[in-house]
């Protein structure tokens, strides 16, 4: 893996604004995607996707190269949309739980989503997990990231995750067949 | 700027196009750190559909408003007047303050004039001094002195005693 190059022309002031435009073009769609699954409505995915690259190339001389820029990304992605949530669920006096869960039911009506029936439920299926549980489903099933890669961005031991996956496909299941 | 025309001369062609130094070399650096990130970042891209849609040109139109937004400021222009107003007001502010802090016995006026009945009746009614107060003042500061420290010869002090005496005086001490 070679982001190691494009770290270093970041954090250098001659080549800091050519390797950003690269880093949007190669990181913008998987961290929108990811971001979207969190936070559900398009227009605040689009808020928190332009706070993660604001906060990257203001904070990127701060990445040392401890994990791969790539968890890193994920690492803030996830952040920034957990936190996007909260701030939410805060003006309108609901969890984040009970604030997505009404995002999902509204599904429907959004100009944004697409999906068949299948791919509804399964978006409700998913809004009832717990918080970690979601981001583990969401990260493996739908991103095909592995463990690893999951463990280093949530830091989290990868038998947790497996855990947590486990349990997660679980309440799926038996949710769906309720419906 | 020092040009390599190596490929020009291996060329069929020779169209006299010249690329500069290492180009090639760099372009291919260039190209596979590019493609080696995009196919690792697809890698994990492939993603099960979501059902989620996006705006047309969202990906593009939203890579201009980042970059866009990472353009630096333009730098504020401060007027002096306004610094001006600033110094002045927080001169003003320390100026009361201090104003403010002093203690109340720096307040009171210099010139008041205390009559003679004022003095009376402060010492009748208002003072309450025990006699060990008393003794305590006349003792030390306010010791009693009519005569201060004139020096008086005998016959001064035979002349005051006879216009200041009177005859019960007299009595009294005999």
């Amino acid at each position: 893996m070679q982001d190691s190059a494009l770290v270093a022309q970041l954090q250098d002031e001659q080549t800091r604004n050519a390797a950003f435009e690269t880093l949007l073009e190669l990181y913008q769609k998987p961290l929108y995607w990811h971001i979207r699954k969190i936070v559900i409505s398009h227009d605040d995915a689009d808020d928190v996707l332009q706070n993660v690259f604001i906060k990257v190339f203001h904070h990127i001389q701060e990445f040392k190269g401890e994990s791969k820029l790539f968890s890193w990304l994920y690492r803030i992605a996830t952040n920034e949309a957990l936190t996007h949530l909260r701030k939410e669920s805060k003006k309108t006096q609901i969890t984040p739980e009970v604030l997505k869960q009404q995002r999902v039911s509204s599904l429907q009506a959004d100009v944004y989503f697409d999906g068949d029936e299948i791919q509804l439920k399964l978006q409700q299926a998913v809004a009832q997990l717990p918080e970690k549980q979601q981001l583990v489903f969401n990260m493996h099933y739908f991103d095909n990231l592995k463990y690893s890669e999951i463990s280093e961005i949530l830091n989290t031991t990868e038998g947790a995750l497996k855990a947590s996956y486990h349990h997660a496909v679980k309440k799926i299941e038996s949710f769906l067949k309720e419906r | 700027m020092k040009l390599n025309r190596q490929h020009n001369t291996s060329s069929k062609q020779d169209s006299g196009f010249v690329v500069p130094e290492n180009y090639f070399a760099d372009f291919s650096k260039k190209m596979l750190l590019r493609t080696d990130l995009k196919n690792y970042v697809e890698g994990y891209s492939k993603k099960r559909n979501t059902g989620f849609e996006i705006p047309e040109n969202y990906f593009e139109n939203n890579r201009i408003e980042i970059l866009s937004k990472l353009e630096p400021a333009a730098p504020k222009v401060r007027k002096l007047t306004a610094r001006f107003w600033r110094v002045a007001a927080i001169f003003t502010a320390l100026l009361g303050l201090t104003y403010f802090m002093k203690t109340p016995t720096t307040n009171i006026p210099t010139e008041v004039v205390v009559g003679e009945t004022d003095i009376k009746n402060y010492l009748e009614t208002d003072i309450n001094l025990s006699e060990f107060d008393w003794e305590q003042l006349l003792s030390s500061d306010f010791a009693f002195d009519p005569f201060g420290s004139a020096e008086l010869s005998g016959d001064e002090m035979a002349q005051y005693l006879a216009e200041n005496l009177s005859a019960y005086d007299y009595d009294e001490e005999n």
